[in-house]
């Protein structure tokens, strides 16, 4: 795995395809520390070699450059991750969600965001005398 | 040899329950990533034989597992420090309600009957 | 919609941002009950998530008729003669929901519903998603619920056998 600047992160990838990674596996996303990292891997079917890169995203524009012009299987995967953190891809002609009926609300797999569903139900595991809190929500979680 | 027989013991069919090994401690409940399990007890105090003062035990009232819910992923089975809850082949339980797939104690201490 | 065939179901809710959603039906398997000949059932298996597997497993193992339960219905006979069963098997989105219900709404009566695993039954592991459907009884009406993550093919059997006692005693 392989960390690059993200202004070369199409840039990157137009060379590993040149070299004979045409084999686009994946792209996603996942978020540390606060801070929002793409990850993607290609491949190369020859020589059974792979290179997984990854790459911060920028917290001000929130943007990456797509890399679905040189591996047009990514836009599925760009897509997804559009719709699910709420990063925009440059270039990336087909944005549309492929799972939300509604993009109102904020991206569903950010850590900030508070599952409606974990809202709604009140945990069976809440100790009478003490407050506790479940895995998987967030500090200021309040059971409504 | 029928079908049932076929079956491992420890395959994922079921998880039973022992509630006389339960001490209420409710870290199945809070472990459960389904929420699945609910839990209620009430203490009483039991004066042993030969004891110089009474101890309090847990009883439990409710122990329920939403099968409907359940992933079955064992973690309850995993934690529970005192095995009281242990996986059966039993598969056979499909309801005509959604609601009919929440097993109480009475249920979920059966399945552990059966193989014992 | 014609059974045994490759359809395909569109659907186009309102408020469905993602345009048409397609889904391709399989063929349907027809048996006839053991315990009584005259009765057919026709299971269109709508396998959506991993839960598919543990039905093709039941079919493709015999388990159905080798349990005595059903017995493969001669090829000839009319398919609108027995009952349909629609198995619903896997994670319901609710971009694939409306499919589901127009899969159900198209289907011939007489006609009952299964719904196999965690997350057709109340959305299972993905109780919390904002995008998968809690529970496929929300829009068919439900005759069987079969739990499990995945149930094993020996459920499926136990739980088609409780849908066939209640079409026998209809």
């Amino acid at each position: 795995m392989r960390e690059v600047d993200q202004v070369f992160w199409a840039d990157e990838f137009r060379a590993l395809q040149s070299q004979g990674y045409f084999f686009f596996d994946f792209l996603t996303a996942y978020e540390r520390d606060s801070q929002l990292v793409v990850i993607a891997r290609v491949a190369n079917p020859e020589t059974k070699q792979s290179q997984m890169l990854t790459a911060k995203v920028d917290a001000q524009q929130n943007s990456m450059a797509s890399i679905s012009v040189t591996y047009p299987g990514a836009i599925w995967h760009e897509r997804e991750t559009t719709e699910m953190f709420g990063i925009s891809f440059v270039g990336l002609e087909d944005a549309r969600p492929l799972l939300r009926r509604s993009m109102l609300g904020r991206p569903p797999l950010l850590k900030s965001s508070v599952l409606a569903a974990r809202m709604l139900k009140p945990w069976p595991g809440q100790p009478s005398h003490r407050k506790q809190q479940p895995v998987g929500v967030v500090d200021d979680w309040l059971q409504l | 040899m029928t079908t049932v027989d076929r079956i491992p013991a420890q395959s994922h069919g079921v998880i039973a329950l022992s509630a006389s090994a339960c001490t209420s401690c409710m870290i199945c409940v809070r472990e459960c990533p389904a929420w699945c399990i609910e839990l209620e007890s009430h203490d009483e105090e039991v004066t042993e034989p030969g004891a110089r003062r009474p101890r309090t035990v847990s009883v439990l009232d409710v122990f329920t597992i939403d099968y409907g819910l359940c992933m079955y992923c064992g973690i309850c089975v995993d934690v529970c420090p005192f095995d009281a809850l242990a996986w059966q082949p039993d598969f056979d339980y499909a309801s005509g309600s959604a609601t009919g797939l929440v097993q109480g104690i009475n249920e979920l201490e059966s399945w552990g009957k059966v193989r014992e | 919609m014609e059974i045994g065939k490759e359809v395909f179901v569109t659907s186009q809710a309102p408020g469905n941002t993602l345009g048409p959603v397609t889904a391709t039906l399989p063929s349907t398997r027809t048996y006839q009950v053991a315990a009584d000949p005259s009765l057919r059932v026709q299971i269109l298996d709508l396998g959506l998530a991993c839960c598919a597997l543990e039905v093709g497993s039941a079919i493709a193992t015999g388990l159905l008729v080798e349990t005595g339960l059903l017995a493969p219905a001669n090829e000839n006979a009319s398919p609108a003669a027995g009952t349909t069963i629609l198995l619903i098997s896997g994670t319901v989105t609710d971009a694939l929901a409306p499919a589901v219900l127009r899969a159900w709404e198209q289907l011939p009566e007489p006609k009952a519903a299964v719904s196999f695993g965690a997350c057709a039954n109340t959305g299972g592991p993905y109780w919390d998603a904002p995008t998968v459907t809690k529970g496929i009884d929300q829009l068919v009406p439900i005759n069987i619920y079969v739990p499990g993550c995945p149930p094993r093919p020996e459920a499926l059997i136990a739980g088609l056998v409780k849908v066939r006692d209640e079409i026998v005693v209809r």
